[in-house]
């Protein structure tokens, strides 16, 4: 149990670009023994990732080692040649990467695949056709059902959790002493990722490998973790048993991640629900044509739910429940088949040209991820101008105005303005995306996972946000999202969808405190504790 | 399947009609016609009036739509009619003059598609090498030079060089397949380069997915990875460019076979412009037409067998 697995001593790493040197890895050293999982937390750009490329010897071209030293079990592997490393990768450590959609070839099937795993160095055809037994039965431990028939499919034909399951056999074929899991579930749905993390905690049990668990979410870092390493600007902040970080966290850094965590903060401000209704939806339901090469028929059902004005409805739903669907139908973007939905007491299915475009206006949208919803050719200026000059404003000194009102109620600095999208942070491009909808002066608010590609502290942020406008303005918002902390911080009720029912709808407080449906306490369940 | 046939050739036979329309307007459009060409010759001492006579009995003072409508029905019949200048029936002409194309042609895409992938995995596996890397951008350079050489030049250089200089092949006295095997070769060379060109930019674009990395934390060698993951994942877009590229053969066929003194379609093709004969002309636009819907389609039914993507939830199959 006591064996050293990996230590990492003193270790600096930077990039070097043109002229500049950015130091992504500072002085950083740690310990990691047999059966142990530690996690390794930290925003964006904090070196998360270069640390677990250099364990793995996949460090980009452009980083440079410059002093400190890895070693895996006794083995010095600091200066190893790429040839040495081969023995090493697979053998003695693995990855589990980050995105399972774009992680295994998208042209081979996934026994091939598997079998090249197991046999990485074999050219033998005898060998790799016997090895098809052995991929089944690793398929058959990861929980995967009919292992035999899945070693002849295809990648595109599994779903994302089954496809890191996949990985996941991929990294342990060839029992390695550890495993580098680089943020293996956050592309995943809240239920999978549950999956997903209690698979690894049990392959460390069974296995008795080391996992070095790399994750921007802090609060998945407190369940089925020995200990946490904090990470802040290639600096190692804190590291510690898992219970102390998370009950007596020592660095203020620390003490800020754990305060952002939404979980912490404070449920949305009361609002009485005597207010009119913005929205009503009634026996909402939409069921997409049957194609030739699919037997899954997507379907809505039965939706029924009203928001008054100034509240936030949050909506719950992992991929294929119907969420996009419903965002759709509010958007007038589709016409519900059955049922009726209301917005400010006009019906958009009956409306037309002009009165259609008013109503639109109202209601405004911001998508998950900011940098693809604008057009990167655009500056940010550009960007806010373009609803205003729709609106009709041509005067620019008023559309100034109106750019520095919104500016200021975002908390955004005006000399980003000049910016093309690109150049703008993950924070900055959602607050510009905000802005923008802003400016259309809506009376309706969606919001699509606007938090879910952000880091934790921003996202405290941007959520605060959120609120603070929907005070000012009167706001009415619908807030899409998996995350159940975020929603719990924001939403006043919620509306629980699974595979395009209605599965629960009402106070959030309530339903969280007593949830009625099976699904709904899976789920509740599944939000990491503290 | 079937339904999808169906409309598959019901595409065939528009397109073929509409080239076939194309080409008579074209035709049309030009000065003068066949008959003009071959009796106008003073040597043949004939008067304005028997050269009148001579036209009307082949149609050729008649309206574009009477002559286009008498074309279309006989050709719809099987009848390409009938050569003016030679005065030989246009199908004959074609039976004699395909198989050296069809050789021709299949050498060359052959020998283009094993020279661009010989040349695109050298210069890959190159790259991965410290000093190889130089090689290996010198290598993907060359591409990009070979499709600006001209055809006719590059067939002079190689009859030059690999006929009389050192003898290898004669370029007189060959029939069959021998015949058009430096011809091929020659022709391979610049239809190569596009394919080439896709095929490496596909390739390193395919390099950059995240999966490479996920297949290196597994040990697996670079020549391994290239070979069974990003060949197999840059192969399908070559292919459907390579579909492309038949055009380019029929175009380098008429050079290749004026230069090699070739019997094919490519030589027929350039008589029968000259003398603007324009029944074998048209015959001749028909069977490029329907060669380019061939390949097409059939580059379109090995696809999905290439990516698995396509055509199992794709695009493909939902007619």
């Amino acid at each position: 149990m006591n064996q050293r697995c990996l230590s990492i001593r003193n270790l600096d790493i930077c990039y070097k670009r043109q002229n500049t040197t950015h130091h992504a890895l500072n002085d950083v050293s740690l310990d990691l023994h047999a059966g142990e999982i530690l996690a390794l937390v930290g925003e964006s750009g904090s070196g998360k990732s270069t640390l677990g490329r250099s364990v793995l010897g996949l460090l980009p071209a452009a980083a440079r080692l410059q002093s400190g030293s890895i070693h895996l079990g006794t083995k010095n592997v600091t200066h190893l040649p790429e040839r040495e490393w081969r023995s090493i990768r697979g053998q003695k450590v693995a990855l589990i990467p980050q995105d399972p959609a774009h992680s295994l070839d998208p042209v081979r099937t996934i026994g091939a695949q598997l079998v090249e795993a197991l046999h990485p160095a074999s050219t033998s055809f005898l060998l790799r056709y016997n090895a098809k037994a052995e991929a089944a039965a690793l398929l058959d431990q990861m929980g995967i059902s009919q292992p035999k028939q899945r070693l002849a499919q295809y990648p595109h034909e599994l779903s994302g959790g089954m496809k890191q399951r996949v990985l996941i056999a991929a990294a342990i074929a060839q029992r390695p002493s550890l495993i580098v899991a680089d943020e293996p579930t956050s592309a995943l749905d809240v239920s999978v990722q549950v999956q997903i993390m209690t698979l690894l905690a049990k392959l460390r049990r069974e296995l008795n490998t080391a996992i070095l668990f790399i994750t921007h979410d802090l609060a998945l870092a407190s369940e089925h973790t020995d200990r946490v390493a904090v990470l802040h600007n290639g600096k190692i902040c804190e590291i510690a048993p898992t219970k102390q970080i998370f009950q007596a966290p020592q660095a203020s850094y620390t003490k800020r991640l754990i305060s952002d965590l939404p979980i912490f903060q404070k449920s949305p401000e009361k609002i009485p629900s005597s207010s009119p209704d913005v929205i009503t939806v009634k026996n909402l339901g939409y069921t997409y044509a049957k194609t030739a090469h699919s037997d899954h028929q997507h379907t809505m059902r039965n939706l029924s739910f009203s928001v008054s004005k100034g509240r936030t409805l949050g909506i719950v739903g992992e991929s294929g429940s119907g969420k996009t669907t419903l965002l759709k139908c509010l958007l007038g973007l589709l016409t519900p088949q059955t049922g009726s939905i209301r917005i400010l007491n006009q019906y958009p299915s009956q409306l037309q040209g002009q009165a259609l475009r008013d109503l639109r206006r109202k209601v405004q949208f911001v998508y998950q991820n900011p940098h693809v919803s604008f057009d990167p050719r655009y500056t940010a200026l550009q960007s806010l101008e373009e609803p205003l000059i729709n609106r009709g404003i041509q005067s620019r000194s008023q559309r100034q105005k109106a750019i520095n009102d919104v500016l200021f109620k975002v908390h955004l600095d005006a000399t980003l303005l000049e910016r093309r999208i690109s150049a703008l942070s993950g924070g900055q491009a959602q607050r510009l995306a905000l802005a923008r909808a802003l400016l259309c002066q809506p009376e309706i608010l969606i919001l699509d996972e606007v938090v879910s590609a952000l880091d934790v502290s921003i996202q405290a942020e941007i959520l605060s946000l959120l609120e603070q406008i929907q005070n000012d303005l009167k706001l009415t918002y619908i807030f899409v999202s998996h995350d159940l902390t975020a929603i719990k911080r924001l939403a006043h009720d919620v509306l629980i969808l699974k595979n395009g029912e209605q599965v629960e709808y009402g106070n959030t407080n309530q339903i969280f405190l007593k949830p009625k449906n099976k699904y709904t306490k899976n789920l509740i369940n599944s939000i990491p504790k503290i | 399947m079937t339904r999808y046939l169906f409309t598959r050739t019901l595409h065939a036979i528009f397109v073929l009609w509409g080239a076939f329309t194309l080409s008579f307007i074209l035709l049309q459009v030009m000065p003068g016609d066949a008959v003009l060409v071959k009796f106008q010759d003073p040597e043949l001492g004939l008067n304005p009036q028997q050269i009148a006579d001579m036209r009307a009995t082949y149609g050729a003072d008649e309206s574009a739509i009477t002559q286009y409508i008498h074309v279309l029905g006989r050709t719809l019949h099987g009848n390409l009619g009938y050569s003016i200048e030679t005065g030989l029936p246009v199908g004959h002409m074609l039976q004699a003059a395909y198989p050296t194309t069809l050789r021709l042609a299949i050498i060359s895409f052959a020998g283009a598609i094993i020279l661009s992938i010989t040349f695109c995995t050298l210069a890959l596996l190159l790259s991965e090498h410290v000093t190889g890397r130089y090689i290996a951008s010198f290598i993907s350079a060359i591409p990009g030079i070979t499709s600006g050489i001209p055809v006719f030049w590059l067939e002079i250089v190689a009859i030059q060089l690999v006929s009389f200089h050192w003898k290898l092949i004669p370029v007189v006295g060959l029939s069959g397949w021998s015949a058009v095997f430096l011809p091929g070769l020659a022709l391979a060379i610049p239809i190569s380069a596009p394919l080439a060109q896709v095929f490496m930019t596909t390739a390193k674009r395919v390099q950059q997915l995240p999966f490479i990395d996920v297949l290196r934390a597994r040990g697996l060698s670079p020549f391994r990875i290239l070979c069974s993951h990003i060949i197999p994942n840059a192969f399908p877009p070559t292919l459907t460019v390579s579909g492309l590229v038949f055009g380019e053969i029929l175009a380098g066929a008429v050079v290749t076979e004026t230069v090699f003194g070739l019997d094919g379609l490519g030589q027929l093709a350039q008589q029968a412009v000259a003398s603007q004969d324009v029944a074998v002309l048209q015959a001749i636009i028909l069977i490029s037409v329907a060669g380019f819907i061939s390949i097409g389609l059939l580059s379109e039914f090995i696809q999905p067998l290439l990516d698995p993507r396509i055509g199992r939830n794709g695009q493909q199959r939902k007619y």
